[in-house]
């Protein structure tokens, strides 16, 4: 398990704290409750959210999401071989290192997919 | 039981060729069935999960039919005919009709989700699959299904009875057959293939096994003196023919786990360079690449190195000329498994750092930030 505080990546998924939600982009709750899916794989080998409270958004662009959380998130790679080890975005970052739970500002992480150039201009990295 | 001595018993399971044990599968269907107050399912048993498709898909498509003749009837002014029977009958044939919806009975809310998450997940892949790949994807992926038996850890999570009695009836399942699919009047039932052929794959760290908390606390280690467990993962892995074959003669070509094309390793001289290169799929391209070998990519496409970044995770910005394509740049990285892997990137990049950056649609700044890259 590695921690991170500001940014992180996992295979083709990168994870950079922002500020807050963008307010000039659409945003759409996409499901899950405690679990969420930040990146689907075609052979059903996700990136997958597990916190208590964790939600995550989704916007106009298929390649970022936002993840909104009180606590630390941990990411696993749902794998059974060469997996991508755990990564813990911890809630606070480095200006705090604010306990889980006394934070009174949630945790926003910007989730961004991986691409590729492709002849029609670039696609998301499939696996 | 030890945690090895569990995983070891479940790794024969796993690797086992053996044809089923249909009666003690079948009593067990029969005790989930009768867990979740359904009564007694046919039991249709396939030798594949192709021929599992095959048969679903008649079964949906019969049910199909049989639901429009009832919607006709209905529209004919039949309603009124309509007992209860018939009224139950439609209910069930429009949920089957639904078959990436609400088609298995076990996915009623009170049963362990996350037991059943990845089951009911492969379960709907193969509902609408159509390619090899995926099929062989989500046979591979059985090992995953795998894990959750371990009975200390369920019955800690579900202490009622009929949990624990449904838990023993899965584990008996999962030793006997391969895939199964429970519908509200039938169960498909899959058998093991007839030839698997498996490799392990590098030593990885795992999370605490579940039910064993010694020195964790949340998925936490809170005692270092705990050795965190590692594992050896199984891999589907034929470099020579098919890595799995069932009794139908449907059968499954993987390299080290990934599922790859036939084609690639019954006619391996044929595999072209570009394909390392260019497969839409990098997990593929990567085999690809180790078929080939790079040593013979390169220079069969005039490739040059334009920047070498010191860390690998940065990776190697390539040029090549691929086929009607001349110039195309390519950035050749390592990721946090310590596997390599070549992106296509813009001509335009100049650097592999830039190249990196493009890849996640980041400043440059972002890449060399990084805290960590697993």
């Amino acid at each position: 398990m590695k921690t991170i505080d500001e940014i992180g990546a996992q295979g083709d998924v990168m994870f950079v704290r922002v500020d807050d939600l963008p307010d000039n982009v659409p945003l759409r709750l996409l499901p899950g409750a405690g679990r969420v899916v930040v990146a689907h794989s075609e052979t059903g080998h996700h990136h997958v959210a597990v916190a208590e409270d964790v939600q995550l958004y989704g916007t106009d662009d298929p390649m970022v999401t936002y993840l909104v959380t009180d606590n630390d998130v941990d990411v696993v790679h749902e794998r059974p071989f060469d997996t991508h080890e755990p990564l813990r975005l911890v809630v606070g970052g480095k200006k705090g290192r604010t306990p889980a739970k006394k934070s009174k500002k949630k945790s926003v992480w910007q989730v961004r997919r991986q691409r590729e150039s492709s002849p029609e201009g670039s696609r998301r990295v499939a696996d | 039981m030890t945690r090895e001595e569990w995983v070891a018993a479940w790794r024969a399971v796993w690797s086992s060729c053996l044809p089923a044990d249909r009666a003690q599968t079948e009593a067990a269907i029969k005790d989930l069935y009768r867990i979740h107050r359904f009564a007694e399912p046919a039991m249709v048993w396939v030798r594949s999960p192709a021929e599992a498709i095959t048969v679903s898909q008649t079964i949906r498509r019969q049910l199909a039919i049989a639901a429009e003749d009832l919607r006709s009837n209905m529209n004919m002014g039949a309603t009124s005919l309509m007992g209860r029977e018939q009224s139950e009958v439609l209910s069930t044939v429009t949920t089957l009709c639904n078959f990436d919806g609400h088609l298995a009975v076990f996915d009623a809310p009170n049963f362990p989700k996350d037991v059943l998450g990845l089951n009911f997940h492969y379960r709907r892949r193969l509902a609408g699959i159509s390619e090899y790949g995926e099929i062989a994807a989500a046979l591979y992926c059985r090992d995953e299904l795998k894990m959750p038996y371990q009975p200390g850890y369920l019955r800690s999570h579900y202490r009622d009875l009929n949990a624990s009695k449904m838990l023993d009836a899965r584990a008996i399942i999962a030793r006997q057959i391969w895939y199964w699919w429970p519908f509200r009047h039938a169960c498909i039932l899959c058998e093991r293939p007839e030839y698997l052929e498996i490799d392990e794959g590098p030593i990885q760290p795992v999370e605490p096994f579940p039910g064993d908390d010694r020195g964790w606390n949340g998925g936490r280690l809170v005692d270092p003196l705990i050795p965190r467990p590692t594992r050896r993962p199984l891999r589907l892995h034929s470099f020579t023919g098919p890595a799995v074959r069932f009794r139908d003669g449907f059968a499954a070509y993987a390299v080290r786990g990934v599922v790859v094309p036939p084609a690639w390793l019954e006619e391996r001289d044929k595999l072209a360079p570009e394909v390392a290169l260019t497969w839409s799929n990098i997990e593929q391209r990567r085999i690809a690449a180790e078929l080939i070998g790079w040593d013979k990519i390169l220079p069969r496409l005039n490739a040059v190195v334009i920047d070498k970044n010191p860390n690998p995770q940065i990776g190697t910005l390539l040029q090549a000329d691929l086929p009607n394509s001349p110039g195309e740049r390519f950035l050749q990285v390592q990721c946090g498994t310590g596997r390599t892997f070549v992106l296509p990137v813009p001509r335009a990049m100049l650097t592999a750092l830039a190249a990196n950056a493009w890849t996640y649609n980041v400043p440059e700044e972002y890449i060399l930030k990084l805290e960590a890259r697993t």
